[in-house]
């Protein structure tokens, strides 16, 4: 994408000397889903992590109303559910080697007077609209058995163990849904797109730097409904790479 | 006599002391410059359209302008004063960009001075009136002699 501007007078040199700055300009990220874990259990935020911030909104504690369900995935992959939380932690009373979470934020509509969280049938001047999902994994330690999918939900899964990566390395990733490779899924880094999933549902991406690691995959479906026109998924598969000599 | 000296320099005063725009009226004014024109994309692809943001002069946070995108999620603005502007766009779902232009401030020429639309030809007519009034007046005077 070009990120510059124009004007009425296109020969003007003060603008035209001003254009490489509008190429800084950057594109519309969403808010980033991620888990953190402590000895007391997992919560679920959304924002920016500290360090990733582009903006000076604090990260903030996902409602809990969205969370359709938690996991957590012993070394082993065998799981332990929560359909619903009280509150943040979540304690599973113990350490989680990965954790999944599942949310719904509901029907979002395009309109001209910005984009609602309201059902297309029930907005002004609906342009588009989607049923969104969001599910994120972090990954605490690796197993062989983090390398399919955890869950039926749109995931990001490692091929091997990113622990072992540097800065720099490729990560081979699988984008899955129920199970199933997702071919043509964007893939994003660092809240850039990085790679389209081939027919396999594949990519590769480099890691550019050592901390927390947040990889994004969306996937948009048609939707037969009154409500919505779309079904967004968006995976997020968080990990912390520490930093090597 | 006196009297009606008095109400006719009344109105006068009343319609040359009108402020620029009546209670509900609101002139506008065509100038010529060179806005800075940013086109926002989402990460995904996609114009950030229809979207609000908030445009801040350097070192300011009260927003020089806000607004929404528009159909191809553009933002223009003509700055009006040399520095870093910073520009905020955000959308309910969790989408934003927040950035720095550095930029310098914008020349504008009048191609149309304010007040053309209305409150001209309204002051002209209050004076047609007023003018009107003091012929018929003379001219009565005249006959009654």
């Amino acid at each position: 994408m070009k990120r510059s501007g124009f004007h009425a007078r296109p020969a003007l040199p003060a603008l035209v000397a001003l254009l490489p700055l509008f190429l800084a300009a950057g594109p519309a990220p969403a808010h980033d889903l991620w888990l953190e874990s402590s000895a007391r259990g997992l919560t679920l935020y959304h924002g920016h992590p500290p360090g990733l911030a582009h903006d000076d909104s604090a990260p903030k504690e996902a409602p809990i109303e969205t969370v359709l369900r938690v996991d957590c995935f012993g070394i082993n992959a065998s799981g332990e559910s929560r359909d619903s939380i009280a509150g943040y932690p979540v304690d599973f009373g113990g350490g989680c080697a990965a954790a999944c979470a599942l949310l719904s934020s509901g029907y979002w509509t395009k309109t001209p007077y910005g984009t609602k969280n309201v059902p297309k049938n029930e907005a002004t001047q609906p342009l588009s609209s989607w049923l969104s999902f969001e599910s994120v994994k972090r990954i605490e330690r690796w197993s062989d058995a983090f390398a399919g999918p955890l869950t039926a939900d749109l995931e990001i899964v490692p091929l091997h163990d990113p622990f072992a990566l540097r800065d720099g390395d490729k990560l081979r990733l699988l984008v899955a849904l129920e199970g199933k490779p997702v071919p043509g899924a964007i893939v994003l880094y660092d809240g850039k797109p990085r790679g389209e999933t081939d027919a396999d549902g594949l990519v590769n991406i480099r890691l550019r730097r050592a901390g927390i690691q947040l990889i994004v995959a969306s996937l948009r479906t048609p939707l037969a409904s009154e409500k919505a026109d779309e079904t967004v998924r968006t995976a997020t598969l968080v990990f912390d790479l520490e930093e090597k000599e | 006599m006196k009297r009606l000296w008095a109400a006719a320099a009344a109105i006068a005063a009343l319609l040359s002391a009108s402020p620029p725009i009546g209670a509900h009226e609101v002139d506008h004014a065509i100038e010529a410059g060179e806005a800075l024109v940013v086109r926002l994309e989402y990460a995904s692809g996609g114009p950030f359209a229809y979207e609000s943001y908030e445009v801040f002069r350097p070192g300011e946070s009260t927003p020089f302008q806000v607004g929404r995108t528009d159909a191809l999620g553009r933002i223009s603005f003509l700055p009006d004063a040399d520095g870093d502007w910073r520009v905020r766009a955000f959308s309910e779902d969790g989408h934003g960009t927040d950035f720095r232009i550095p930029a310098a401030a914008a020349s504008l020429s009048a191609a149309q001075p304010p007040g053309s639309s209305g409150r001209a030809p309204s002051v002209t007519l209050g004076i047609g009136i007023i003018l009107g009034l003091f012929g018929a007046l003379a001219l009565l005077r005249a006959r009654r002699r």
